[in-house]
């Protein structure tokens, strides 16, 4: 494990190495998360406890691997959490990855057993913790549970959705006791005031599609027409196409700076607002050039459309809906209840 | 003692304290604005009103009472002024910025235009028709004529470009007001206000030292710079043209989103507060303009990197300058035209509200330096390593 991180330019840079390593082993191919996740975590980016740093280190990790930017990011999130609630909780998993199951179909405590059911949990294979949410205790209060990931079976199921390298699956409990330090209250006003909440996955969403840009140039600059073999990268409507993604991207990263600038500032209707427009421009700048691949672009091996993939998953989380998200802003602005 | 003498040891206003100088000026730059477009030309109240507030000292050097703020300042004002008065915003910002090319010339032609005051405006005009500059002892003869003079009814000197004889590249020649002629051919659907009528010169004599080619002007260390400090006039000077025209582009999408929001609360026909298409409308058209804010910061940001550290600018960081200009600027468009598409049809009467401000805010953004496909032609061309039609961003 390489030193902890301080700074902006040191993750920059930690995260440039391992990009520059993947380039070298990999190639053209499809990392494989859990060999990104590796360099990840020696790189002593799993350990980032800053609430900026760690939105930003997803960003980075984001343009490698958008699986391990969520990795990154839920494994931010949890630690924000747990170090948020009263207890040892944060102490028994301080240097270990973890990730965090939602809104369950039902969750549970009796007398410090647990019971419930988490439908479509991420990352398991990748973690050593999965922090269990929603669980009703006996006094109504919610709570969250620390289960070592090893302690639980997943139920695998047909996923044909992105982010495919989370293997994503079903969890069910049934009747596991749990020691003391290991359950704490995590409920709405906890967990507002400790993480980072909807703006968690802003950097995998738009390191994404930064990633999905550099793969379009690097694939584009050496396609050829299927008659007559011209440059597909010399035709003024292809030029066109990536300006255009290019300078969307160019707004998003400028408007991702902002709004973690201000992260620390809290929750309000303008970040509702840059939120869901950094998600609804970041998947339009892919989708631009997914359609401009053709049919070519509907290759299952095809990096542009994994990361086109990928992004339409981490953008369908309920904090980029655009709808509510920017009604809401709207109502602001006119001053409507 | 001469004007500029006196007031050299004033301390600069900081940003904060010309913005509420604008603030102040403001009602009645909104009260004039429909008068300023009908006569085509900046009331002479404004001009005295932006002198005497000092709001276009910004880039005039120190030693001639100017306050040589940095880069960005010019475009805060303009973002500002455009929530008052389209036409006085350009004139202020972009015709304002014009200082920097004169404070890069030789130190006597400076003289020659602040020596008796720094409340001086200098007009520029470089596309050109029916052109003939001659070398004779001493400096040039010059004929010809210059469209698109914004500000030229209140200009004391212009600043036009033209090629010597026998030579493409190009040189700016600088001519006192007692040298040109103004045709008053300005008739047009936006930014009337901005006067940028043509400008004829008829066999005028320009001495040496009133004279600069482009690529000196634009090259770190012009003349100028051995007697400014600033890095306004001494850095390459490349980078930097074309953001002018960001801030009165957003703060004419700001002024049309304000206009429309005052629509919607004293009420409009089909529009209610309480309809959700309506709240989604303007949240989006006010994260578009959120946007462009957040790309004129991150430009603003880098200039100023570039300018202080005296850092040389990639072929790429250029390319991005370009994109991010010509992307805000769009974004601003897009978000008022959707607010102005979405009203009745009383908007496209003169007397609307919105009508004029997006009437400028479409006249804005056809200037060359934010055209969509000229620029976006060369990014794209630029990031698959291909020869571009500007010949400073190429690499290869």
């Amino acid at each position: 494990m390489m030193d902890d991180i301080h700074d902006a330019e040191t993750l920059s840079l930690r995260i440039d190495g391992i990009a520059a390593e993947m380039a070298e082993q990999a190639g053209d191919t499809v990392p494989a998360v859990s060999a990104v996740l590796d360099m990840v975590r020696r790189a002593g980016i799993t350990a980032l406890r800053d609430r900026a740093l760690s939105v930003q280190a997803a960003r980075l990790v984001g343009r490698i691997c958008a699986s391990t930017a969520w990795l990154v990011a839920e494994n931010a999130e949890a630690h924000l959490l747990v170090n948020g609630v009263p207890g040892s909780m944060s102490e028994t998993c301080a240097k270990d990855i973890v990730v965090i199951a939602r809104d369950p179909d039902f969750a549970e405590l009796k007398d410090n057993v647990l019971s419930g059911r988490w439908s479509c949990v991420g990352g398991i294979a990748h973690a050593d913790w999965l922090l269990l949410t929603g669980i009703a205790g006996a006094d109504g209060r919610q709570r969250a549970a620390l289960v070592p990931a090893s302690r639980l079976v997943p139920q695998g199921y047909p996923y044909l959705g992105g982010l495919r390298g989370l293997g994503w699956t079903h969890v069910a409990v049934e009747g596991m006791a749990l020691s003391e330090g290991y359950v704490a209250p995590l409920d709405l006003d906890i967990a507002t005031a400790s993480g980072l909440g909807a703006n968690r996955l802003l950097g995998p969403v738009v390191g994404c599609a930064e990633g999905g840009y550099q793969d379009y140039v690097r694939m584009t600059k050496k396609r050829i027409t299927g008659i007559g073999g011209a440059s597909v990268a010399g035709f003024s409507q292809v030029q066109s196409r990536l300006a255009e993604s290019d300078a969307e991207l160019g707004g998003v990263g400028a408007m991702f700076d902002a709004l973690v600038m201000r992260l620390d500032e809290g929750e309000d209707a303008r970040a509702q607002r840059d939120r869901a427009y950094i998600s609804r421009k970041a998947l339009d700048a892919v989708t631009r050039l997914i359609r401009q691949m053709g049919a070519i672009g509907l290759m299952e091996s095809n990096p542009v459309q994994r990361r086109y993939r990928d992004l339409r998953t981490l953008a369908s989380d309920r904090g980029f809906a655009w709808d509510d998200q920017m009604a809401a802003f709207g109502r602001q602005l006119l001053g409507v209840a | 003692m001469q004007a500029s003498l006196l007031q050299q040891n004033a301390a600069s206003p900081t940003i904060e304290t010309l913005i509420a100088a604008v603030d102040k000026v403001g009602p009645a730059l909104s009260a004039r604005a429909a008068d300023t477009e009908m006569h085509r030309r900046l009331p002479a109240e404004t001009m005295r009103d932006l002198f005497d507030n000092g709001i276009l000292r910004v880039f005039i050097p120190k030693r001639f009472g100017g306050y040589e703020l940095e880069w960005g300042a010019h475009l805060a004002l303009g973002r500002r002024i455009a929530h008052y008065c389209a036409s006085t915003a350009w004139i202020t910002c972009v015709v304002g910025s014009h200082a920097t090319y004169v404070g890069r010339m030789d130190p006597q032609a400076q003289e020659d235009v602040w020596g008796k005051s720094p409340d001086m405006l200098v007009s520029t005009g470089s596309v050109s028709r029916n052109v003939s500059v001659e070398c004779v002892e001493g400096g040039y003869r010059v004929s010809g004529r210059w469209s698109f003079c914004s500000g030229v009814d209140h200009a004391g000197w212009v600043l036009l470009r033209a090629s010597i004889a026998n030579d493409e590249k190009q040189t700016y020649f600088l001519f006192p007001r007692a040298d040109f002629r103004i045709d008053d051919d300005w008739f047009v659907s936006g930014m009337s206000g901005t006067g940028s009528k043509s400008v004829v010169i008829d066999k005028a004599f320009v001495p040496a030292h009133r004279t600069l080619a482009l690529g000196t002007l634009m090259a770190p260390n012009p003349p100028g710079a051995a007697v400014n400090s600033g890095y306004i006039y001494s850095y390459d000077f490349r980078p930097f043209s074309g953001t002018n025209l960001l801030g009165p582009i957003i703060g004419g999408a700001e002024a049309v989103l304000l206009a429309y929001q005052d629509l919607l609360r004293t009420g409009t026909p089909g529009h209610s507060i309480d309809d959700v298409q309506t709240q989604l409308r303007l949240a989006e058209s006010d994260a578009e303009i959120g946007a462009a804010v957040c790309l004129l910061d991150s430009l603003v940001a880098r200039l100023r990197d570039y300018g202080r550290d005296n850092i040389e600018v990639s072929a790429q960081q250029n390319i991005a300058l370009i994109r991010d200009r010509t992307f805000a600027a769009r974004l601003c468009f897009n978000a008022a035209e959707r607010l102005v598409t979405s009203l009745d049809q009383s908007v496209i009467l003169s007397e609307h509200p919105i009508q004029r401000c997006f009437r400028d805010l479409g006249g804005m953004i056809q200037q060359i330096g934010v055209n969509w496909d000229r620029n976006m032609a060369d990014v794209g061309k630029a990031t698959f390593g291909q020869q571009t039609d500007i010949p400073f961003l190429n690499t290869q």
